[in-house]
């Protein structure tokens, strides 16, 4: 092995292949700092055809170069705009946007970028060092143990709903109810489809990600008015600082990186949930992160960077040694090794060793170059954060609108953004945190299957394997763990008093939002009632009942004033910290949401190529007032990248406006 | 005499200018044009591979070399609805779909589903090859025994797979002892089952997954159709001989392994030009017949890879669609003691 390992490095010493991994890097790095939907599937997609008509290695350090960076640099979104910069790095919205809006964008990114290579690098590491041993690792997970793994996730949700238990679990639940949307595979049954195709593979992730987080950032800045009536916060950290935070963390870098590596290795898990994970572990254990997370605290940052570039060695393990991949990235890099003449799984380790390592040094060498080159970027890229809301709003809502229309390319993309935006916005008006739903739209439907193939292949025996047991003890540790922790911090003056207002029947806004979520999980339990017992399961008994009891129990709480302090618990969600006078708050929220539907549904009508640019120009002269040539400047820009780039160069297939024939 | 001439002078020259005119006749010339090939899924998966396998080679074969250039337009359904609506008859859309999807009895049965394969012009279709049904060694005798423990087979999916057929009615007709799990997310979950020895019996077509599992403690039973680059391997139909009986077993059975013959298949909208599409399917068939294609399609699809003519694949679909209601429920009858969904 390590003849195989010193003779994959050998591979690399070639001018080709070192400009091969250099192309791919800058192609990684553009496709990290462009709106969702531009993802790595894509660019693997298009240069597929041309790279493996290339010598496999130059070919190899392209495409894990891309592969590699565009996780490392997938930090400068949710910093600097408060929006998901990919799949695998959502949670770092949570305290990397704060930062960023507080002037520490500097040090948050150095603390990202930083937390990214150290991840990756103990990724590489675990990779090389797994090669021999993965193959029985992997083929030790079955659907029972995959089934706990995923119920250890929902079992999250107990920590990210934060001091607010009640209504972080209704937003799990709701996450739990709105994942199953789709054909269920084991019954064939359509669940909340509503004859709408758009629903038949479930509901678009990603757009309902973007819009969540993305649309109440947005509105923070134009409530504040930041850059006119506020002055944007100094830019204070720097990116030195951040590094050192990185290293400060050491241990924090070093748990979640390993987290980020399992969650790659098992199958079937996603990209998308190893984020939460490791911010929900580092909530767990972090000192006073009771105080501090989801404020701005570094570790919230260091936490999902280092485990989302882990996950790449990790994704890479069931690839590598079994030739089954474990990500759509990986199923491509497989294709591509397969055209190349390489069988990935055992006959590719014995035949081509060296070639595997070359893979691993690429993986290892092209994070810590692509990091760098962030670190590098990164000093004049926070500077966006002292930009005027005029300027920033409606970039954001642009990037929200192109990532939302380009996950599908369809007319009710728009429909569910501007719903979630909605959404997003009263939950995070009312103190309602949002990871729970998002953890539950992702796990929700993993756990459901593997619990119906465990049972389907062993009846309920799968509960007495020593595995599961471990397993489920695990769980129950962690249960226990945050419970136990909650009761720990909350002091007496803290503790819930259930009477700490006046009582007396009150309506006000989040009334109707609690009758909303009442409404929903009782609508889900009306339809999902005449459903099979296996379709209606998890949606109807796991999800929607109790959905609907913590509701009415919630509505009992906001129309009789009973609403407790917060019980001791970590901050999972940032709420808004308005200055603002009500009335002022109220007509500019109304303003913001004229333009954002406003916004959607001229793309509808016109097409984004021209609703994008429109909408830009329209809000930083009239909404922001800025000069005309700054509007016409930003118009050109979304203009370029609609058209130029994503029309043009990766030929994506806009949508029509509805009136020119969508 | 004059007038005679005059007469038929005009006459040739009307019928000339007729002639130019007719789209029927008129030579098909896409020169300074973009022809777009419209994938109903997202990049990476097997029916975005298949095009852009195509899509490579298909400038050089249009009348005019126009630029190719792929498109993806993600869930299928939505996409085949938005083809059907909205696709231009002029040639320089095409669209491509899977069959397991588009045509699949459950993906359907949805009143959402707005679209008529029917009506589309068939320019081809390129299938991966005939499902082969692997058995783990050590589960042969299981699967032959009644009285032991059932062999687990493993199913993926809401669609009316034919692995899953060849396994239903080996269970009706030769006496296998097996017991469905189903409801992996895909074939590739699958593999990693049988791998992990969740699972002891599975499907694929793919020949470098039919080869890797061969080379291991898999032995292939039987397979839906005969595979060039797997003789040895019988069908369903002769492993069975007469124990499977004629008629309506046979036809249900052929039904039920239908639709996977149509693979991924490329289509022009309704009412494109017959000599539009004769131009295409001309440029197609000369794109298969490419030995750099070839080979590379040996490479990314395996060897068993097989092309089809546009009016084959538009037979294998009205095969597969046109289902007679007694057979439908035949083989509802039979999924569902198996525990496979069903179109309801």
């Amino acid at each position: 092995m390590f003849e195989a390992a010193l003779q994959g490095l050998q591979n690399l010493l070639s001018l080709t292949v070192l400009i091969g991994m250099l192309a791919g890097i800058g192609v990684g790095t553009f496709t990290a700092i462009t709106p969702q939907g531009l993802g790595t599937p894509l660019m693997y997609a298009l240069f597929l055809s041309v790279v493996t008509q290339w010598d496999p290695l130059v070919a190899i350090a392209f495409l894990i170069g891309m592969d590699a960076v565009s996780s490392t640099c997938s930090a400068y979104l949710p910093v600097l705009f408060g929006i998901p910069g990919g799949a695998g790095s959502q949670a770092t919205v949570m305290d990397g946007y704060p930062m960023g809006r507080g002037g520490q964008a500097r040090r948050a990114l150095g603390a990202a970028f930083t937390a990214g290579i150290l991840g990756s690098l103990v990724g590489t590491a675990t990779l090389a060092a797994a090669i021999p041993v993965a193959q029985a690792l992997i083929l030790f997970l079955g659907s029972p143990e995959l089934f706990v793994v995923a119920l250890w996730g929902v079992s999250m949700v107990s920590v990210l709903a934060g001091p607010r238990p009640l209504k972080g679990l209704m937003a799990g639940a709701a996450g739990l109810v709105i994942s199953v949307v789709g054909i269920q595979p084991q019954s064939g049954v359509m669940r909340f489809v509503f004859d709408q195709p758009y629903l038949l593979e479930g509901v678009p992730l990603a757009v309902a990600t973007l819009a969540l987080f993305g649309v109440p950032s947005a509105l923070e800045m134009a409530l504040a008015k930041v850059g006119v009536e506020r002055e944007p916060a100094p830019l204070a950290g720097r990116l030195l600082d951040g590094i050192r935070d990185a290293f400060h963390n050491v241990w924090l870098v070093v748990r979640c990186s390993f987290l980020g590596v399992w969650v790659g290795i098992v199958p079937g898990l996603g990209a998308q949930v190893v984020d939460w994970l490791s911010y929900g572990h580092a909530a767990q254990t972090c000192k006073g992160a009771k105080e501090t997370f989801g404020k701005g605290d570094v570790r919230g940052v260091i936490a999902p960077e280092a485990s989302n570039d882990a996950k790449d060695g990790g994704t890479l393990i069931p690839t590598l040694t079994l030739g089954v991949p474990g990500s759509l990235v990986s199923a491509l890099f497989l294709f591509a090794l397969t055209t190349m003449g390489f069988a990935p799984g055992p006959f590719m380790l014995e035949r081509n060793a060296d070639v595997v390592y070359s893979i691993i040094w690429v993986l290892g060498i092209a994070s810590v170059i692509g990091g760098s080159l962030g670190l590098v970027f990164s000093n004049q890229l926070a500077r966006l954060a002292e930009l005027r809301y005029s300027i920033i709003v409606p970039s954001i809502l642009g990037f929200v609108l192109i990532g939302a229309l380009n996950a599908n390319q369809s007319p009710l993309d728009l429909v569910t953004v501007v719903s979630f935006g909605f959404v997003g916005y009263f939950m995070k008006r009312f103190g309602y945190p949002r990871p729970p739903l998002i953890l539950g739209m992702i796990l929700g439907i993993i756990m459901e299957k593997y619990l119906y193939i465990s049972t389907a292949r062993y009846g309920f025996d799968w509960l007495a394997r020593p595995s599961v047991l471990v397993l489920l003890v695990l769980v129950a540790g962690t249960l226990g763990y945050t419970l136990w922790s909650r009761r720990e911090r909350a002091t007496p003056a803290e503790e819930p008093t259930g009477e700490s207002a006046p009582a007396g029947f009150r309506v006000n806004w989040e009334t109707l939002l609690v009758l909303g979520f009442l409404a929903f999980f009782l609508l889900a339990i009306r339809i999902g009632f005449e459903w099979p017992f296996i379709a209606k399961l998890m949606p109807v008994y796991i999800a929607a009942v109790p959905g609907a009891a913590l509701a009415l129990w919630q509505l009992f709480r906001v129309t009789t004033s009973r609403e407790p302090a917060a019980a001791g618990g970590v901050e999972m969600d940032e709420s808004f910290s308005g200055d603002l006078d009500a009335a002022s708050e109220r007509r500019r929220t109304v303003a913001f949401f004229a333009w954002f539907v406003g916004a959607a549904l001229a793309v509808w009508l016109l097409g984004i190529t021209l609703a994008v640019p429109l909408f830009v120009f329209l809000y930083c002269l009239v909404e922001g007032r800025e000069r005309l040539w700054i509007a016409v400047l930003m118009a050109a820009i979304a203009f370029l990248l609609v058209w130029g780039l994503f029309e043009g160069v990766f030929k994506v297939l806009w949508a029509e406006g509805v009136l020119f024939g969508w | 005499m004059k007038l005679a001439v005059r007469a038929t002078v005009s006459g040739v020259l009307l019928c000339s200018l007729v002639l130019v005119a007719s789209p029927a006749i008129q030579a098909v010339d896409f020169s300074g044009k973009t022809f777009v090939v419209m994938v109903a899924s997202s990049p990476g998966g097997g029916t975005d591979t298949t095009a852009r396998l195509v899509a490579r080679y298909w400038s050089k074969y249009l009348p005019g070399k126009p630029e190719v250039v792929v498109r993806n337009r993600p869930l299928q359904t939505a996409a085949a609805n938005f083809f059907q609506r909205k696709g231009r008859p002029d040639g320089l859309t095409t669209a491509v779909f899977a069959g397991g999807g588009s045509l699949s009895p459950v993906a359907r049965k949805a009143s959402s589903v707005r679209y008529d394969p029917l009506s589309w012009e068939y320019i081809g279709s390129i299938e991966r090859g005939p499902s082969v049904q692997f058995v783990r060694k050590n589960a042969l005798a299981r699967l032959r025994d009644p009285g032991a423990k059932p062999v687990a087979v493993g199913s993926a999916g809401p669609g009316y797979r034919p692995s899953d057929a060849m396994a239903v009615y080996g269970a009706e007709y030769g006496g296998w002892n097996i017991k469905m799990v189903h409801g992996y997310p895909s074939s590739r979950d699958v593999y990693l089952a049988y791998e992990r020895g969740e699972v002891d019996m599975f499907g694929s077509g793919t020949s470098r997954i039919i080869r890797r599992f061969l080379k291991g403690d898999a032995v292939a039973l039987a397979v839906h159709e005969k595979r060039a680059d797997f003789p040895e391997v019988p069908t369903l139909q002769e492993l069975l001989g007469d124990k499977l009986p004629k008629g309506m077993a046979r036809k249900a059975y052929r039904i039920w392994s239908g639709p996977s013959s149509v693979d991924k298949y490329f289509v022009l909208p309704a009412k494109t030009p017959a000599a539009v599409v004769n131009a295409l399917r001309a440029s197609f068939d000369k794109v298969l017949a490419d030995p750099g294609f070839q080979k590379d399609a040996r490479k990314i699809l395996g060897k068993g890879y097989r092309p089809l003519t546009g009016p084959e694949t538009k037979q294998l679909v009205k095969d597969s669609l046109v289902i007679p209601a007694e057979v439908a429920s035949f083989n509802d009858k039979l999924r569902t003691k198996h525990g496979l969904p069903i179109q309801k």
